[in-house]
């Protein structure tokens, strides 16, 4: 905490507490990004500010950008070139594989969430290494990413009908026992409604 | 894919760092829900740069949807939580959303470049670096940024209210 009215008025606005009002009209995060970044007029950098003035959610989104970008200041870009430069020290090996599914808004309600059927943190064994969830409404279809703690893909099942996704042995090959398993389901309700769950985590079994 | 995987650890970082604290436990969630966007869009343009926009952008909306909708935390049980354990007590809460409130509504009766100056600084930006965003020149920028303060305080001030 901040000593001081601005400090704590600073506190207070950048972390809004929870039910907080957000709005709904919210720009995309790409153009707070760019705003960030120097990368907009400032005519477009007020109305932005605006927005998140009255957005909690948008406040949030700023104050990730702003610690994103510590340099977003259109007078120093010399983070890009040092950002790139370190990124592409990393390893650059397995390509991402094509699977264009435009960004959706997605739902997850109390009302027709997916969850996992198998109990949080189970160790399977690898001969029978099965993810389950609960069923949406009949017609609902599921993606499902598995990867491991590094989020590095071990498994992917995309329009399933079928609420489990088997993981074959050879994709666990690489883990060791006990590793820890991450895996999410994204569903498409008959009605065309997009629900995800929150991670689930699944272990294998020595 | 590995690309992806090397941006976890400070991306779990900075949202940790950024989130309000009721939504600190859910920033590896909320990352691994980033990133498994980013691999499920598969753009083929796979530049380091582009992978952490990319993750960035979809970090972003995954914190906005869940600031938005903080009721739909859904646990293993299957029963429905608020995600708000960290938050202390409802009657609290309720004085935390009135101060927000009051706030919000303050910035929005600002004169619009004096809320600018006061956006710029309590998003922590620097007096130079709102100086070079806004061209205002560095008294100009100190002028709006001290005057919006004052009215802030005023405005708070009349509706009772200390952040």
């Amino acid at each position: 905490m901040s000593d001081g009215f601005d400090g704590k008025l600073r506190d207070r606005f950048t972390e809004p507490p929870w039910g907080a009002e957000s709005r709904t009209d919210c720009p995309d995060a790409e153009q707070i990004q760019a705003a960030a970044r120097g990368e907009a007029s400032f005519a477009e950098v007020e109305a932005l500010l605006d927005h998140a003035a009255g957005c909690a959610a948008c406040t949030v989104a700023w104050r990730f950008t702003r610690e994103a970008i510590p340099s977003a200041r259109r007078t120093d870009r010399r983070w890009l070139a040092i950002a790139a430069a370190v990124v592409v020290t990393l390893s650059a090996g397995v390509v991402l594989r094509t699977w264009i599914n435009p960004p959706v808004e997605l739902r997850s309600t109390a009302r027709d969430a997916i969850r996992a059927a198998i109990p949080d943190g189970a160790e399977l064994p690898r001969g029978a290494f099965v993810l389950r969830w609960t069923p949406g409404p009949p017609g609902t279809r599921y993606t499902v990413l598995v990867t491991d703690e590094r989020l590095t893909p071990v498994a992917r099942g995309t329009n399933l009908d079928a609420t489990e996704l088997r993981v074959s042995e050879e994709a666990l090959a690489a883990l060791p026992a006990r590793a820890r398993v991450l895996w999410q389901v994204r569903a498409i309700l008959p009605d065309g409604t997009p629900v995800a769950t929150p991670t689930f985590v699944a272990r294998v079994a020595p | 894919m590995d690309d992806v995987a090397q941006l976890r650890p400070g991306l779990v970082a900075l949202v940790r760092r950024v989130v309000p604290p009721w939504l600190r436990d859910h920033a590896e969630d909320i990352v691994h829900s980033a990133i498994a966007q980013v691999i499920e869009r598969g753009n083929p343009e796979r530049s380091p740069s582009y992978l952490m926009r990319a993750a960035h952008n979809a970090a972003i909306d995954e914190i906005r949807r869940r600031i938005r909708r903080p009721e739909i935390g859904i646990e293993h049980d299957g029963e429905a939580h608020a995600v708000q354990a960290k938050t202390p007590d409802p009657a609290r809460s309720t004085v935390s959303r009135e101060i927000d409130r009051a706030i919000r509504a303050c910035l929005a009766a600002l004169a619009a470049p004096r809320r600018a100056a006061v956006m710029l600084f309590l998003l922590g930006y620097s007096r130079s670096e709102a100086e070079a965003m806004s061209g205002w020149g560095k008294k100009r920028t100190e002028h709006l940024t001290y005057r919006g303060l004052a009215d802030m305080r005023d405005c708070l001030g009349a509706k009772g209210i200390a952040p």
